[in-house]
């Protein structure tokens, strides 16, 4: 077995090569807090939602461990199992309830053309990523960094954030270097873990 | 779009950025990176620190690595041809891992130029000699030289050797770093090792390409000298050196000229130091030994007995009981007497070659390496049977002394009486050792007459007069008596093969003794021959010879007068007696005409002529026409005359012409020399 790069070990290897409970748990809830994040932002009918969220979590980890990675990447195949889960659920309810008008209105997204629906899954995983970088930032610096991040997160310009702050320009520059750059850092661990290779 | 679709939209953007692989984004994020994805040139800032023989080293900085490093280059003269041996001696590095030893770090071609580089581990510009110089503790500086032990110990444990260990090539700090660097003249002996054979088959070349001898005087090794088989124990030998340098802070073998320190290594003279602590001088000698299977048999033996020292235990070459001691003082002494007895040896037979080649009037120089290569073969073997000597260990102190007077002696026959070798190799090297070896004889056995008479005319003979007040005559010669009463006379002269007098005190010395009649005239010939071999400025040497000359000639009241004009550059002599330019009546002494720089010189005697003293003169036009006859016996040389006017009989009524044509060899015969010939 290759443990030279544990750093580098996804928690789905952890969890399955050491029978790693807390691994598990730790992605389980990671996955679905993305899927709960996601299926809001898909303007989801609040009514299907928790059940919506319950069953793509269920196929998760059902399949989770027949995940190959040879098979291509974990983001297309994670892509295609809510995409393929939501679906699923809409043509049952629609067969049920034989209501045109209720899959039209409560699919939202995706009843749009599959590419698009994994550009925004894509879209929204790599947001889920950066919010949970950003909170793992935001315990590092105790400073002005996030605040001034932060306040270009919320668009304002380098010389209002000067005249809101009264650092230097290059103090605005250095600080929102400082934080991308400890962001980035983030960003791989996080896909290391949530991203299986 | 609400507030919070805008945080994420610039998330959004934030992440495309970072995850962006191009080469701007990625030297935005990580500079560092961007710093080596943008570095031009791979070392900047070179700043010349060292130029060796072969290549030159510069302190830059490393762009890549974001260190200093010490880049080492051929030097820009050299061509093509060195390309390889340079190589080479970076990669006999590359194979050395070890704390001691300079770290090699990138061996490559300068992209622009495509000649080849490499770079080292740079180092601080403290080494070994200025570590010396400024270590009061003994300790530290011999626990640094275990260190160097320790290199080479690993050096040939590959079968590398170093072969220029000198305090220069190791660098000490006081933090008790001790690296040996400079590897350029190292050398592959085996390939036994892991590493392929390249090395061994291009140190040949490499020799020839950059001369026969190489090394550092006065820390090479005999062999570096003869340029022969070398192995560790050459390194051993170099070890002995700095240790003695540790210890006393100069080189064992020391000279003004290259080759007087070659000639003392080969014969193994170490210098004589005072205060050196005995044992750790004896580790010196044992790994100072002129032939390598006396010397320690590896740097380890060397490195244990140091290690010993400093333990406090005892060296395995200490001798431990006081009598041994003392005899091993005597044999020290008593092997220089034997190398210089093999020195003598060897130079006589070397000039003796060289009288041999005059004569034929050949100039092959390449017998004469073969000659000197024989000779030094002579010297190993007069050193072996020392060897053998010592180990037997028979000869009292008294019988030692003798020898060393019996060879000193020798020294000055040598230099001052065989007129083959005192006229092409000046006397002063033998006489200055002659005076060492008496000096050491006497501190043995201080009541040898004949060594104490051969010490005061040595000390005469370099005017060392104040050396000889300093003993008491206990001499019953009135030739010594004489020697002191001359010396008391000039308290003052305390000269040396450095310090001389001026012309003016010579000839004022030469003056008393003509009018006190002190001494016989042989001792003063010997005092100009040994001044004219040490004095550079030789202006002025005429008048201080015809001095001598004139004493020598008013004898027994028969007339002679002598007409010096400088102008012409002339010299008439009247003589009535026969003249005579020796200043004894044994030919084998430099006669006194080739002191002096003029161009014509004519005799007239009613009595007899020896052309012998012709030999050596610097005449150009020489006239016997009026002396009564012209004696001929010996070979003279000549390298200016031109003419030479001779009378027409010889003391037997022979053809004086006929007769004196046998013996003249000068570069071209004289011309008036012909035609006289041809008009009778």
């Amino acid at each position: 077995m290759d443990d030279a790069h544990e750093t580098s070990y996804s928690l789905l290897a952890r969890a399955l090569d050491y029978d790693d409970r807390e691994a598990w748990d730790r992605m389980v809830s990671s996955y679905d807090k993305f899927i709960y994040y996601l299926l809001r932002k898909s303007q989801i009918n609040e009514n299907e939602l928790d059940d919506l969220r319950q069953q793509v979590m269920a196929n998760l980890v059902r399949d989770l461990k027949k995940y190959n990675r040879n098979k291509g990447r974990f983001r297309v195949w994670f892509s295609h199992l809510v995409r393929s889960t939501i679906q699923m659920h809409y043509r049952k309810r629609m067969s049920e309830e034989r209501k045109a008008e209720a899959y039209e209105l409560n699919a939202g997204i995706y009843s749009q053309p599959e590419n698009e629906i994994d550009t925004y899954f894509t879209k929204q995983w790599e947001l889920y990523l950066m919010r949970l970088a950003m909170d793992r930032v935001k315990e590092k610096y105790r400073g002005q960094a996030v605040e001034v991040f932060e306040l270009g997160l919320d668009g304002l310009s380098t010389n209002e954030i000067i005249a809101q702050t009264g650092l230097s320009e290059a103090s605005v520059y250095k600080y929102k270097q400082r934080v991308k750059r400890s962001l980035m850092i983030e960003i791989s661990f996080l896909k290391q873990e949530l991203e299986p290779q | 779009m609400d507030e919070e679709d805008v945080r994420d939209e610039n998330l959004w953007q934030i992440y495309q950025e970072l995850m962006d692989d191009s080469e701007e984004s990625l030297s935005e994020y990580s500079p560092s990176y961007g710093h080596l994805l943008h570095s031009q040139e791979a070392y900047s800032g070179h700043e010349l620190i060292g130029v060796g023989a072969l290549k030159q080293v510069s302190k830059c900085f490393d762009e890549r690595s974001n260190r200093y490093v010490a880049y080492a280059q051929l030097k820009p003269e050299l061509g093509k041809e060195f390309f390889d041996a340079f190589i080479h001696e970076a990669w006999l590095t590359t194979g050395l891992t070890h704390p001691n030893i300079i770290k090699t770090y990138e061996v490559n071609l300068d992209p622009v130029t495509k000649r080849p580089f490499f770079t080292m581990d740079l180092r601080s510009n403290s080494d070994l000699r200025h570590f010396t110089h400024s270590t009061p503790d003994l300790r530290s500086k011999l626990e640094a030289f275990l260190r160097v032990c320790d290199a080479l110990s690993f050096a040939h444990s590959k079968g590398i050797l170093h072969l220029d260990i000198k305090p220069e090539n190791i660098q000490c700090d006081h933090f008790g770093e001790v690296v040996v660097c400079d590897w350029g003249l190292g050398k592959r002996v085996s390939d036994s090792d892991e590493l392929t054979g390249r090395l061994s088959d291009t140190t040949g070349a490499f020799n020839t390409l950059y001369g026969e001898v190489r090394g550092t005087p006065g820390y090479m090794a005999p062999e570096q000298v003869l340029n022969e088989e070398k192995d560790e124990r050459t390194d051993v030998f170099s070890l002995g050196a700095v240790l003695f340098f540790i210890l006393t802070g100069e080189a064992p073998f020391r000279g003004q000229e290259k080759e007087e320190v070659f000639r003392q290594t080969v014969c193994g003279l170490i210098q004589t130091v005072d205060g050196i602590d005995e044992r750790l001088y004896s580790v010196c000698e044992q790994a100072l030994h002129v032939l390598p299977q006396d010397r320690y048999q590896s740097v380890l033996e060397l490195r244990q007995d140091v290690a010993r020292y400093l333990d406090g235990f005892t060296i395995t070459v200490e001798r431990t009981t006081f009598i041994a001691r003392g005899l091993r003082f005597i044999l020290r002494h008593q092997r220089m007497a034997w190398m210089t007895l093999a020195l003598i040896l060897s130079v006589s037979v070397v000039s003796l070659v060289s009288v041999v080649r005059h004569k034929r009037q050949t100039q092959e120089v390449a017998s004469a390496q073969r000659d000197k290569n024989e000779l030094m073969v002579q010297m190993r073997e007069l050193n072996t049977e020392y060897q053998v000597f010592e180990n037997a260990v028979l000869e009292s102190r008294d019988n030692l002394a003798d020898k060393l007077s019996g060879v000193a002696i020798q020294a000055i026959r040598e230099s001052l009486g065989v007129a083959e070798y005192s006229m092409n190799n000046d006397p002063v090297g033998p006489l200055l050792e002659a005076s060492l070896l008496l000096d050491k004889s006497l501190k043995l056995r201080p009541s040898n007459n004949t060594t104490f008479e051969k010490w005061v005319h040595v000390n005469f003979i370099m005017l060392n007069f104040s050396e000889i007040l300093t003993r008491e005559n206990i001499s019953s010669s009135w030739v010594v008596q004489h020697m002191y009463d001359v010396a008391s006379q000039f308290p003052d002269f305390a000269y040396d093969n450095k310090v001389r007098p001026s012309l003016q005190q010579l000839e004022e010395l030469f003056n008393y003794a003509e009018s006190n009649n002190k001494g016989n005239i042989q001792n003063y010939e010997s005092v100009l021959r040994f001044d004219w071999g040490v004095r550079k400025d030789k202006d002025g040497y005429t008048d201080v010879a015809l001095s001598l000359i004139r004493r020598i000639n008013s004898k027994d009241n028969k007339a002679f007068s002598v007409d010096y004009d400088e102008n012409k550059s002339s010299l008439r002599v009247y003589s009535e007696a026969p003249f005579n330019a020796y200043s004894s009546l044994s030919v084998h002494y430099r006669p006194l005409l080739s002191y002096l720089a003029l161009q014509n010189f004519a005799l007239e005697s009613p009595s007899h002529f020896n052309l012998v003293m012709l030999d050596h003169t610097m005449f150009e036009r020489v006239d016997l026409v009026k002396v009564n006859f012209v004696k001929a016996h010996d070979t003279i040389q000549s390298k200016t005359l031109k003419v030479l006017r001779l009378p027409r009989k010889n003391k037997y009524g022979k053809d004086s012409v006929e007769e004196v044509y046998k013996y003249l060899h000068t570069s071209d015969l004289p011309k008036e020399f012909t035609s006289t010939r041809g008009r009778r």
